[in-house]
């Protein structure tokens, strides 16, 4: 049989509180704090996994912030040409206009005039910045677009450095600009010379107009060509926003889940630690009150 | 028989009754005394002479009761077991000091632990590859990059500061050893002297128990008792009190790498340590040492990473780009050039000054350096884990044991209680026994003769 002692018997005690104290503090600290995991050892699998949900939140939040500044360069770039498209449009009802002979030579300078104006209103366009980058340049480092000539500036088509790209996912990056000459024609063709060559047209060679109401034709395609090209990749990149999203929701989820404690849960198991912790309390109250000597007189 | 003879039987019962009652007196005394054996009187009934003697005349009747020594209520076989868990425990336990204060520096899962910051500077890469002109967004790669380098090799001194505080805790707990052991030695003088004299001197002998758990738990000893009362120490097999002599012990730190050693300060041989001791040579040889290579092995790889796409780019003005981080006495460190000019951050994959961000933007893109310190916190999660594991079912163990102890040697009050009023009972039997004796010598001596 073991003996029994005071002091065996008050360090079973003590330990038996210590041990229900500590629970007691590690739920505390928990609810303190709302978290399940204060330290790695904690739980080395949850402190993994929200190692990784804190990284994939971060890059998520990249890819997003990435996709949101592409998405809003594709929409300027969409207005810029929806607005050069009117101007083509325009350019090309003033041709038919003055193919027709009754139109005369004061009018048709009027015309060439306005033509002239439409071009100057292109070529700022196509000159349009993005915070202080050209939208159409691509990765040139240059102030416009085109000079004041027309003549294209930027990286041209093709070459190295003509893709401005985002990272939209690990393995996805979205191209997000069109240079000059996608946009607005190949250098020699392109909308500017050939609203020059109108202009030139209404002037003084008249015959040269139904050449021109091509090269409108040719413009105009070009430019909605470029226009549905946007589109789709500003599609592309809604899409991929709305996915980050749903991703992101996830892993905010998943990262909760890890390190986040259920309140409810922790309060009750605390409620149920305290009623525990008072049984003891009053087990070594009631166990160390009586000896041998208070019977003894 | 003499007629006087019962006076010497009643006496000796008085006062090996009044010794039993001192030696409860000294239980209930230690009643919580750390390490306090309780002892019990051997009583043993006086028999007459052996031979008898021309005049002697016994009739088998004995002379009365004797005190046969006292004895210590202790098991050897326990204690022996006791010294062993003992010093495993205190090993445990240094051994989970040691990793909790690693665990301590990898501050994790948090938003500004080493884990965050190592995203932040990969995510300011993606930042600048959406605008490489902006020297807004080249700032803060730059600021992110220096925070990254400064938090990495603050990280390190702190597992070196570690190191330096355990190696300082281990040599202050040898010279500790070394006053134990001369005052383990001096007891064993004084036991083997004590016993000359006929004293069992068991208070001295629990002085020594004491002692022997310490030199347990700090080193791992073990414990031979020889001839004479005198206990010997061993490390192993090597000895470190041999009866009234003890060994000292020293801490060598070799100079390059920092190891530590614990040797015998006479020979300079090594001492084969265990306990406490034990876990932190270990701690400083092998487990600071790993993680502080877990964190340089990281930092070589985000700087692999970041310079290998860095310095095969272009700069802001068209320049190959340098490399990003270098490698100081302390550790990593941002390239001092890059620093001081955030345009020499290379975000460019074409030569030729550009706006293009395509390197930026592959630097965004690398995992490695982040998934190598994910790997490190869980090793070190795993391993505080285990260590506080062990340390938790050792205490199980320890508490068996100490109750096994204390079931043996321990003081129990009732007990002594009861001891105490049966000893008291035997008291006032003898000293009635007396006065009994008296009564009849009077009859004898004023009824009788008249």
């Amino acid at each position: 049989m073991t003996r029994v002692t005071e002091r065996g018997a008050n360090r079973v005690m003590l330990d038996n509180l210590q041990a229900s104290l500590q629970k007691m503090s590690r739920l505390q600290e928990q609810v303190a704090s709302g978290r399940q995991i204060n330290k790695p050892s904690d739980s080395p699998d949850g402190t993994v996994n929200a190692l990784r949900y804190r990284d994939d939140l971060r890059r998520i939040d990249q890819y997003k912030a990435s996709a949101q500044d592409g998405l809003d360069w594709l929409n300027i770039t969409d207005t810029t040409l929806q607005k050069g498209l009117e101007a083509v449009g325009r350019a090309r009802t003033l041709v038919i206009q003055a193919r027709n002979s009754t139109v005369d030579a004061g009018s048709r300078e009027g015309m060439a005039k306005e033509v002239e104006a439409l071009r100057d209103s292109l070529l700022a366009l196509a000159n349009t910045k993005v915070g202080d980058r050209p939208l159409f340049a691509g990765t040139a480092d240059v102030a416009f677009a085109y000079n004041g000539a027309g003549v294209y500036q930027g990286t041209p088509p093709g070459t190295a450095g003509d893709r401005i790209d985002r990272q939209v996912g690990p393995d996805s990056a979205l191209r997000i600009n069109l240079t000059g000459p996608e946009a607005f024609g190949a250098p020699g063709t392109d909308v500017f010379s050939a609203l020059s060559t109108l202009a030139t047209n209404l002037r003084s060679n008249p015959n040269g107009l139904g050449a021109s109401l091509d090269a409108m034709a040719a413009a105009n395609a070009q430019m909605r060509a470029a226009l549905a090209t946007v589109g789709a990749r500003a599609n592309q990149m809604n899409l991929v926003i709305d996915r980050n999203e749903a991703a992101r929701l996830d892993i905010t989820t998943g990262l909760a889940e890890v390190e986040q404690i259920d309140i409810s849960e922790a309060t009750l198991n605390i409620k149920l630690q305290e009623v525990a912790f008072q049984a003891a309390l009053s087990a070594a109250a009631k166990v160390s009150r009586n000896s041998l000597m208070d019977f003894l007189r | 028989m003499s007629s006087t003879g019962g006076f010497n039987i009643g006496l000796t019962a008085l006062i090996a009754h009044r010794q039993t009652l001192d030696v409860i007196g000294q239980n209930l005394a230690n009643v919580n005394t750390e390490g306090y054996s309780r002892q019990r009187v051997n009583l043993k009934p006086d028999a007459g002479p052996i031979s008898p003697a021309v005049f002697s005349i016994y009739d088998g009747t004995g002379s009365g009761v004797r005190i046969n020594g006292l004895t210590r209520l202790r098991d050897e076989f326990l204690e022996a077991r006791a010294h062993q868990e003992f010093a495993y425990d205190s090993q445990l336990n240094r051994t989970k000091e040691l990793i909790d204060g690693v665990e301590t520096t990898f501050s994790e899962p948090t938003d500004n632990g080493l884990g965050a910051l190592l995203g932040d500077f990969i995510g300011s890469w993606s930042s600048l590859a959406n605008a490489p002109g902006e020297l807004a967004s080249r700032s803060q790669v730059v600021e992110r990059g220096e925070t990254l380098a400064a938090a990495i090799r603050n990280q390190d001194s702190n597992l070196q500061g570690q190191r330096r505080a355990t190696t300082d805790q281990l040599s202050n707990q040898i010279s500790q050893i070394n006053l134990k052991t001369r005052q383990f030695s001096a007891l064993n003088d004084r036991v083997r002297s004590a016993q000359a004299d006929g004293d069992a001197a068991n208070e001295l002998r629990d002085q020594r128990d004491q002692l022997a758990v310490e030199l347990a738990q700090a080193l791992g000893a073990r414990f031979v008792t020889s001839a004479e009362g005198a206990v010997d120490v061993y490390l192993g097999a090597q000895v470190l009190v041999r009866s009234e002599s003890a060994e000292a012990l020293k801490v060598t730190t070799e100079p390059g790498t920092g190891n530590v050693s614990v040797n015998f300060v006479t020979n300079g041989s090594a001492a084969s340590v265990g306990g406490a001791a034990l876990a932190s040579i270990q701690g400083i040889n092998e487990v600071i040492p790993r993680y502080r290579n877990e964190l340089a092995a990281i930092a070589t790889k985000l700087a692999d990473e970041v310079n290998g796409v860095h310095t095969a780019s272009y700069d802001r003005s068209g320049n190959p780009g340098q490399a990003f981080f270098t490698f100081g006495s302390n550790g990593i460190i941002m390239n001092p050039v890059v620093r001081n000019d955030p345009n020499k951050v290379a975000a460019s994959a074409i030569p030729g000054g550009n706006l293009d961000g395509t390197a930026a933007r592959e630097i965004s893109r690398k995992t490695g350096a982040q998934k190598l310190y994910g790997d490190t916190v869980v090793r070190v999660a795993v391993e505080a884990q285990a260590a506080s594991r062990r340390v938790d079912v050792q205490a199980n163990v320890m508490k068996q044991i100490e109750n096994a102890r204390d079931s043996t040697s321990g003081v129990n009050v009732d007990e002594e209680m009861a001891n105490l009023l049966a000893t008291q009972r035997a008291y006032e039997a003898a000293a009635r026994f007396i006065s009994v004796l008296d009564e009849v010598l009077d009859t004898l001596v004023n009824r009788l003769v008249r």
